[in-house]
């Protein structure tokens, strides 16, 4: 099976049932198979194949699951880009992927030249509508959108299988610059199966989805529901979150899924934990960890018929790695759970042999959804692929019950909201001016974001230093929710005797 | 200072680092525009509150009263008239 395949055999056995809704837009099964299909037909036309790379910078809307799923019937493997990143990191991506094709919109590349400057293996770039003062490298294609409308859908599934990639899912690495993590049309279906078999989603069911697609535990939103012919209802707005609960009431969703931050901000400012919620039949958290206060709080206020679930995963494992049985969420408060329907999750002591209850390790994952590896990151795939199965970097322990406690990350990585943010990238940018002499970022406690990104700066003339200034270069090179917060100005950085940043030390000295 | 002024000064400092120049008028979209994200709302928010003294209702957390300095200014003056 594929990606698309999934697509393909709802389409064929529910083309009249909705499959998106968004705002006032409803697109049933039979809509978007046929436009996947012709945007397909469109590629293979423009010379896409098997094997190639086609960027997709579209924020969640119909037009993105078309293209997606477009992409992947004409034989090539999708980089979904995050619109929040600003052009140079497009760029960057757009070069390492290798991407032949760009599809997206006015809206999301504004800037469209500064995107696709300097992108030898960019053949062509698609939109919905051009920008006649755009001037783009010479012998790059520029299509519109609507030239795919006009072709008849490509038939059948085409020729990717199980072992082609499928996505290409860029998130930070320990190096400062994003690693794509390659991700076959198996692992995708592989995990679909899996989370499909303990929330037991079926056609009737519908999710109001607020997580971006290019995010892995939004694509698994997408996958789940096109898999059993349910509905993803997307409301990109939850900057107004009062308004993302009208949108689940009134579109009588089933199911909501988010980050802590998400619950953090519904919990502090909505009537979310208030509402009768007559549809609503499960909520799912993932993407860092929690506070088991907010757990507990949710899981209280909220009726029992609606089943709180609590996972864990990482994009390197497609999206899903454990789950807490709703059942036992009160006996399990702080838990990730247990390893899902078809996944080995263990914790392991360095020797690679597995840890006795109570005893700290680290987090191994195996299973059909493990990625393939980084992306042209050969070295880098080798520290966390092993032959035993995916090391996750995350320290842990399990209880006699085999229920897993995270206790700490190895890796520097801020989770601040759903993003995973490299502190190491977001010192890389605050080195860049000379004014600064040394910089160390840390996540530190918030109570929305689960963790909020602090600097600490040494400048190089105290007296002089504008903070405004540093923060503006930031804004120029990051996406904004990688920006730090606070800068501290400091005159020195506490340190080890070989050298090393005590980060522990910054962390505990804003508590 | 003048009400206009100290919504649009938060801004500014807050999302825009002291540069005011992508705040075109005071009718364009701080969302839309990528000037606000959902947790600058919630900033935003805390502002009024704290700042201004308003006390707001989760129910008018929307963009009909938040997602432009234009309908900033209107939201408080209604809320203080």
């Amino acid at each position: 099976m594929t990606v698309h395949g999934m697509l393909l055999e709802t389409a064929a056995r529910r083309p009249d049932a909705v499959a998106l809704t968004h705002g006032e837009r409803h697109a049933t099964y039979g809509n978007v198979a046929a436009e996947a299909g012709r945007i397909a037909r469109f590629l293979r036309e423009r010379g896409v194949r098997r094997g190639d790379r086609v960027a997709v910078l579209v924020e969640n809307s119909p037009e993105y699951v078309a293209a997606f799923f477009g992409v992947l019937q004409a034989g090539a493997c999708c980089v979904a880009l995050n619109h929040a990143n600003k052009e140079e990191t497009h760029r960057a991506l757009l070069r390492d992927s290798g991407a032949v094709a760009l599809w997206t919109r006015a809206r999301e590349a504004r800037a469209l030249p500064e995107i696709v400057d300097g992108c030898p293996d960019l053949r062509f770039a698609v939109v919905d509508r051009a920008n006649p003062g755009w001037r783009l490298p010479a012998g790059l294609g520029l299509h519109r959108a609507d030239e795919a409308a006009a072709l008849a859908p490509l038939d059948g599934a085409g020729e990717a299988g199980p072992d082609d990639l499928a996505a290409i899912l860029y998130t930070s690495g320990s190096t400062g610059t994003p690693r794509g993590v390659t991700l076959t049309h198996g692992n995708l279906v592989a995990n679909t199966g899996q989370i499909l078999a303990y929330l037991k989603l079926g056609p009737e069911d519908s999710v109001c989805c607020v997580l971006p697609f290019h995010y892995s535990f939004g694509n698994s939103l997408l996958l789940t529901h096109v898999s059993c012919g349910g509905r993803t209802v997307i409301d990109n707005r939850f900057a107004f979150p009062q308004q993302v609960l009208e949108t689940l009431a009134r579109e009588r969703c089933t199911g909501f899924s988010g980050v802590p931050s998400h619950y953090a901000i519904l919990c502090a400012r909505t009537d979310f934990l208030e509402r009768p919620h007559q549809d609503l039949r499960y909520i799912t958290q993932a993407g860092g960890a929690m506070a088991p206060d907010l757990v507990r709080r949710i899981r209280g206020a909220l009726p029992d018929r609606i089943a709180v679930y609590i996972m864990y995963g990482q994009t390197e494992a497609s999206a899903r790695l454990s789950w807490v049985p709703p059942e036992r969420l009160r006996e399990k408060f702080g838990s990730i759970g247990r390893g899902i329907p078809g996944v080995s999750l263990t914790v392991r002591r360095p020797d690679g042999s597995e840890c006795d209850a109570g005893e700290q390790g680290e987090i191994v994952a195996a299973g059909p959804n493990i990625m393939r590896g980084y992306w042209n990151a050969p070295q880098e795939t080798a520290e966390v692929l092993f032959p035993d199965g995916l090391h996750t970097g995350d320290l842990a322990y399990r209880d006699a019950d085999g229920f897993i406690f995270i206790v700490d990350r190895v890796k520097n990585m801020i989770k601040a909201g759903a993003n995973r943010v490299s502190s190491k990238e977001v010192e890389e940018t605050l080195l860049q001016r000379p004014e600064v002499v040394e910089a160390c970022v840390i996540g530190v406690p918030d109570a929305l974001l689960g963790e909020a990104i602090e600097a600490w700066i040494v400048p190089a003339d105290a007296a002089a230093f504008d903070e405004q200034a540093l923060l503006r270069h930031c804004a120029s090179k990051l996406a904004s929710f990688k920006i730090p917060r606070r800068l501290h100005p400091v005159e020195a950085l506490p340190k080890n005797s070989s050298g090393k940043v005590l980060k522990a030390e910054l962390r505990a000295s804003v508590r | 200072m003048e009400l206009r002024q100290q919504i649009r000064g938060f801004v500014v400092e807050n999302f825009l680092f002291g540069d005011g120049a992508p705040l075109k008028d005071d009718q364009m979209s701080l969302l839309d525009n990528g000037i606000m994200d959902s947790v600058g709302v919630m900033e935003l928010v805390a502002f009024l509150e704290g700042d201004l003294g308003l006390g707001i209702d989760d129910q008018e957390l929307v963009p009909e009263n938040l997602d432009s300095i234009d309908n900033l200014v209107g939201f408080v003056t209604r809320k203080r008239g």
